[in-house]
């Protein structure tokens, strides 16, 4: 149970601080290719033991909430369920069968720091791929949305780290 | 019918990942396509507004200074004119407030709780609705001029075209000789600039020259600086300017605004009616 009012408590603060914090830097000229997202930290994150539809559905909401900020009806739930729906997958394919823990979190020392960098590191870039696609809805640049995909997957990966080491110190 | 059940049971997270992702492009284009947004899907909606006005709400206290900022040029300015007024008339003790006179512009304060400037089709959400008046086509200022006209209208929240989206046009007059032209915000304008077409090129146009509405509209006063000239440069094979302006408002820190109610309105459309006919 308070696991459970732990994770309710994530979720605001990832997407507190995805919309107040994140969205907000201005580098200029530079935001074109600085947008990183963060808010899949817990569906990527979260203990693989949970049901496949209930983790779409934490997506859905969490996708629709980004959204009613951003002003962007449907973008963010569509990236964030796709992320969700290749999670168990992608899993299966990067570990051993007995590589984790399903009762436990995905952290760095549960998986271990090569396996969680690889592992968050797919993750994420699924999520921002897929998201600048269906942002832009151009196929005619699709080596700098590969680009920024990969840019925004590395200081969203070192943003992951930061919230582990912030939470284990919580703890 | 018993293997068409199985085959749901079996697939049922994938139908369901389907389900959403049908759903989500659903919203997406309904929304891109879609220039006066569905009243239950726009942010003149009241939970899509009152989320914006949350946010708005904590992200305003960080730039209380650059509002006051504003506030005060604002005041500034308008303390000029009124103590100008005070000199002039305080010979004859004129009094402005007279049947003979009435006021043509009313004035409605709004916060702008959502800016968008990234886009080419950008919009601006303000926190006042049809509770408090708003209407279609009513024009928008802020605190150092132009910023656009009321495009939808939901109860408490209304959304506003800017001089920065590529649908905006708007009659305007170089102040100096007075003479008209057509605003527009075209394809290599940014969020800071616009452009103004069909100034003749026997006009005397210099560079920081005012820009500003001329009044014909009925939407906005006559007067209201609209932005200085940056360049200029006659169109080939016609006798127009194209001039390129500095807007006044800044898109990307935007806080106060005040829409207008022309209370002739009736009137003038009434007058533009028989012109038609």
């Amino acid at each position: 149970m308070i696991n459970f009012f732990s994770k309710v408590l994530l979720f605001f603060v990832v997407l507190f601080i995805q919309i107040f914090f994140i969205d907000k830097i201005d580098l200029g000229e530079l935001n074109y290719f600085f947008a990183p997202i963060i808010y899949g930290l817990i569906i990527i994150t979260i203990q693989p033991s949970i049901d496949l539809w209930i983790l779409m559905l934490i997506a859905f909401l969490m996708g629709l909430s980004v959204d009613l900020f951003r002003n962007t009806i449907g973008l963010n739930i569509s990236a964030l369920v796709m992320v969700a729906f290749f999670k168990y997958p992608i899993l299966n394919f990067l570990f051993p069968r007995d590589g984790y823990d399903p009762l436990k979190d995905l952290t760095p020392i549960n998986i271990g720091w090569n396996n969680y960098f690889f592992y968050v590191f797919i993750m994420l870039f699924i999520h921002h791929f897929w998201f600048l696609l269906i942002e832009d809805f151009h196929f005619n640049q699709l080596f700098y949305l590969f680009l920024k995909a990969m840019i925004n997957s590395i200081v969203a990966l070192f943003v992951f780290v930061l919230f582990y080491f912030l939470s284990r110190k919580i703890k | 019918m018993q293997n068409i059940i199985r085959l749901i049971q079996n697939n049922s997270n994938l139908l369901l990942f389907l389900f959403i992702q049908i759903i989500s492009f659903a919203l997406i284009f309904n929304w891109r396509n879609t220039l006066h947004h569905s009243s239950f899907l726009s942010s003149s909606n009241y939970i899509l507004g009152s989320a914006l006005e949350l946010n708005s709400n904590v992200s305003s206290y960080f730039n209380l200074a650059d509002i006051n900022k504003g506030l005060v040029e604002e005041n500034e300015d308008l303390k000029s004119k009124l103590h100008n007024q005070e000199i002039i008339l305080s010979n004859d003790f004129v009094f402005l407030d007279d049947s003979v006179y009435k006021k043509q512009y009313k004035f409605l304060h709004a916060k702008i709780i959502s800016s968008q400037f990234k886009n080419r089709e950008n919009f601006l959400i303000l926190n006042q609705g049809r509770k408090t008046g708003v209407k279609q086509n009513m024009g928008v200022i802020g605190n150092y001029g132009l910023i656009g006209v009321v495009v939808s209208v939901g109860k408490y929240y209304s959304s506003v075209l800017p001089v920065i989206n590529s649908n905006f046009e708007l009659a305007v007059r170089h102040k100096e000789s007075n003479s008209f032209g057509i605003l527009k915000w075209s394809k290599n304008d940014n969020w800071l600039s616009a452009t103004v077409e069909d100034i003749p090129s026997y006009v005397n146009i210099k560079i920081g020259d005012v820009i500003e509405t001329s009044g014909a509209s009925g939407i906005f006063p006559k007067g209201v600086l609209v932005g200085k000239v940056i360049n200029i440069e006659p169109v080939e094979a016609t006798q127009f300017l194209e001039i390129k302006i500095s807007l006044v408002e800044d898109y990307a820190s935007i806080y106060n605004a005040y829409v207008i109610k022309n209370q002739n309105l009736k009137d003038l459309q009434l007058i533009n009616n028989v012109e038609d006919d």
